[in-house]
């Protein structure tokens, strides 16, 4: 199968779940951010981004429309099934209950609103497990048709893909075993074993920092969890909606408080895809609006993050 | 005693030339030797006693070097045979303990008893197989160190199976993240460490084999130094006397020529055969478990792979990487045991698995790249006759089938090597004995006849 090459590919060790591969770079440069949560504490705040840093604004994306006219909406109508890349082994965002075989989380649901907007059923959907690294592959082959999948709305990635509006505000976060000192990116971590995905926007932000060398570097974040269980790293650092998760599977974890930088999810499609941009956001506007965004939330995340949130304001541009 | 030859000359031997005396003595020089040859049965005697001595060292160093032989042959066939293939169960075991760990953890809540059996009796038979070669391997052994290893890391890593599972069970993706960090420990490490112990056992094999089917030279060359003089004596005492046969040389020369030919012939089939054991068991049992090894790795690729539902392509370029393997390895046991009919039976058989099992991966894999995971898994792991479980146990035995006839091949084989220097070493010490004692004998009648 010729679409199916991409798997193929000789020495890829993609991250599970991690977010932010190499994308967020620029995030901490970003001009808006105003869910950015409060507390920071002794927090440093790395400002990681390069002088040739593109700006934009990470919150800009197509004014939302209900229409099914344009040609990559009347292809997933055509096809009467929306192919989505999602991720099995994302705790709460994405991941498969050994039960029964179902793939759940507060970015599956999403991807049911979605086929319910469009294809007015839920379940009209092809979930397709994608690699971290091969998220952008498999939109630009036409593999799938959208990408949910705690999946970072950045700059430089607007070069490769477009973007819905962003569906929700995170940031890097650093995790501790129970009873650790660590408070931040600071004194207290000196000379700590750090565990970073490889590639990740936290092993850039651990780099810029004077505790680099201290770095052990893994494939995916949630190889750092099954390290710190096994005692071989004293910290974590991803980003917090995946920090949640990784915390949902071991309780005896502790998230240091405050944020090193903030971070928005979005559903990429093929670039230049506006019309299905503009469809999407549609969905995503109603999806806030019925309730649907606030009842997945308090599902899945609320009981871990402990607090109450609210999706990120989008800027249309028209 | 002064000069018996002039006083009482032989009458038999009425040309007997003079006393040589001091003059050959003189002639051959030395002192210590010219006291020993003052008078021709002085000569005679000491002639014979050189003789007697070269037959017995004849003998004492044939059956040394038969003994030494003998007991390579002993330690191919008890000792380091079954060691390198211990080692390569030490390996089997391992490899498949962490397929069916993989195979389990698909099941999830709904394993089945075979499979957890199977997975216990492969920690179990590697932890039986560890402990034995330990007990068999010597301080100092180059195997030594990777036992050691292999024992501390067992336990580390079934216990990582177990929290893998426990995690798996609570629903959460990080008991995938320990399963495929168990995988690794064991196909970076422990597999590796399994290989080095295997291939150090295989070495100590391989040079048991040199040291057994080495022909034995020095006793051959000394052997045929031993005819020579025995020759070269009766010819000189068939001048002296005109006598032609002196029963006791006669003997003697038998005896040796007996000897030396029995050593060399007998040494000759026996490495012949050990040498078949070698190319028609132990060699083609070697290649058999290499093919099953990489069928084991084959199938542990292709289980992770559904562990890792899609979060790495690691697996996929694994599974290309070690099929290619496996096809090279049973077109390798095939030609390697053309010879039998038996192994080839097993291996057609062997083959046709395989066959089936790539074209059931292919539909599998299809299924999961459509997104269709519930269908790759059942396809993969299912217990129907059409799944790629059914192909893989097939063609395991297959294996085992043509492993167990090669293994029979060997120790028929290895057997007759042994058997045809079985009494050796104690028919060529005695016969070089009798050589010695026919030597003595007969020269004595002929010093008797100058008393």
């Amino acid at each position: 199968m010729k679409t199916t090459n991409w798997l193929r590919r000789p020495g890829v060790w993609a991250v599970t779940s991690a977010l932010m591969l190499g994308g967020f770079a620029f995030a901490g440069s970003s001009a808006a951010a105003p869910n950015d949560a409060g507390a920071r504490q002794s927090q440093v705040r790395i400002d990681r981004a390069p002088a040739d840093a593109p700006k934009c604004d990470e919150l800009a994306t197509a004014s939302p429309s209900t229409s099914d006219s344009g040609l990559d909406v009347q292809r997933i109508i055509a096809r009467g099934k929306l192919v989505a890349g999602i991720d099995t082994n994302s705790y709460l965002w994405g991941s498969r209950d050994p039960d029964n075989g179902a793939i759940q989380g507060f970015d599956i649901d999403l991807v049911h609103a979605l086929a319910a907007a469009i294809l007015g059923d839920p379940n009209k959907v092809q979930l397709l497990a994608v690699p971290t690294d091969q998220r952008i592959p498999a939109l630009q082959s036409g593999l799938v048709d959208v990408v949910v999948r705690t999946f970072t709305h950045s700059c430089a990635r607007e070069k490769q893909v477009s973007f819905s509006a962003d569906y929700f505000t995170t940031g890097q976060q650093i995790l501790v075993p129970h009873g650790s000192q660590v408070s931040g990116l600071n004194d207290s971590i000196k000379g700590k074993r750090i565990c970073t995905a490889t590639g990740s926007t936290a092993e850039s932000t651990l780099q810029a920092t004077p505790y680099k060398a201290q770095e052990v570097p893994v494939a995916n974040q949630l190889d750092c969890l099954v390290l710190m269980q096994l005692g071989q790293v004293d910290a974590t650092i991803t980003d917090g909606a995946l920090a949640v998760s990784q915390h949902a599977q071991d309780h005896s974890l502790q998230i240091v408080p405050g944020q090193l930088d903030t971070e928005y999810y979005a559903v990429a499609v093929k670039l230049g895809s506006r019309d299905l941009v503009a469809r999407i956001n549609a969905v995503l506007q109603s999806y806030i609006a019925n309730g649907g965004w606030q009842q997945s939330y308090d599902t899945w995340l609320k009981s871990y993050t402990g607090h109450e949130a609210t999706p990120p304001a989008a800027h249309y541009t028209g | 005693m002064a000069t018996p030859a002039t006083t009482r000359p032989a009458p038999t031997r009425p040309d007997v030339p003079g006393p040589a005396g001091p003059q050959v003595a003189a002639r051959r020089g030395g002192g210590l030797t010219a006291a020993l040859t003052g008078t021709p049965p002085r000569r005679l005697q000491t002639g014979a006693a050189l003789l007697a001595l070269l037959a017995l060292l004849f003998g004492v160093l044939t059956v040394w070097q038969v003994s030494s032989r003998s007991s390579a042959a002993d330690n191919v066939v008890n000792h380091s045979q079954p060691l390198s293939d211990d080692a390569a169960q030490i390996f089997r075991s391992l490899a498949d303990a962490d397929t069916t760990a993989a195979t389990a953890f698909l099941q999830a809540g709904a394993e089945t008893a075979a499979v957890r059996a199977q997975y216990t009796g492969d920690i179990a038979t590697a932890s039986q197989l560890l402990t034995k070669a330990a007990a068999q391997s010597g301080a100092g052994d180059p195997g030594q160190q990777w036992i050691t290893e292999l024992n501390a890391q067992l336990p580390v890593y079934a216990g990582l199976v177990e929290t893998a599972k426990a995690d798996d069970r609570q629903g959460y993706p990080l008991g995938g993240a320990y399963l495929r960090y168990a995988s690794a420990q064991m196909q970076t490490q422990m597999l590796g460490e399994a290989q080095n112990l295997y291939t150090a056992e295989t070495a100590r094999l391989h040079s048991d084999y040199a040291d057994a089917r080495s022909l034995p030279w020095a006793a051959l060359g000394l052997g045929l130094v031993l005819l020579a003089a025995l020759v070269r004596a009766q010819v000189r005492l068939f001048r002296e006397t005109n006598r032609v046969f002196n029963p006791g040389l006669v003997l003697a020369t038998l005896g040796a020529t007996v000897a030396l030919l029995w050593l060399g012939v007998g040494q000759a089939v026996a490495s012949s055969y050990l040498a078949d054991s070698d190319s028609k068991g132990a060699t083609p049992l070697q290649v058999l478990n290499q093919a099953e090894i990489e069928a084991l790795k084959c199938r542990a690729a292709e289980n992770l792979n559904l562990v890792a539902r899609g979060s790495t392509t690691a697996y996929e370029t694994a599974w290309d990487q070690d099929k290619t393997t496996l096809s090279g390895r049973l077109a390798q046991a095939q030609s390697t045991t053309s010879g039998d009919a038996t192994a080839q039976q097993s291996m057609s058989a062997a083959l046709t698995s395989w066959h089936d099992w790539q074209s059931r991966h292919d539909t599998a894999h299809d299924a999961n790249q459509n997104g269709n995971y519930d269908t790759a898994l059942s396809d993969t792991i299912g217990s129907g006759t059409g799944t790629i479980d059914a192909a893989f146990t097939s063609l395991k035995g297959s294996l085992d089938t043509a492993a167990a006839h090669e293994q029979d091949q060997f120790r028929s084989l290895a057997d007759s090597g042994r058997g045809a220097t079985s009494l050796l070493a104690p028919g060529a010490g005695v016969l070089a004995v009798l050589a010695a004692a026919g030597v003595v004998m007969g020269v004595n009648r002929r010093v008797a006849e100058y008393r």
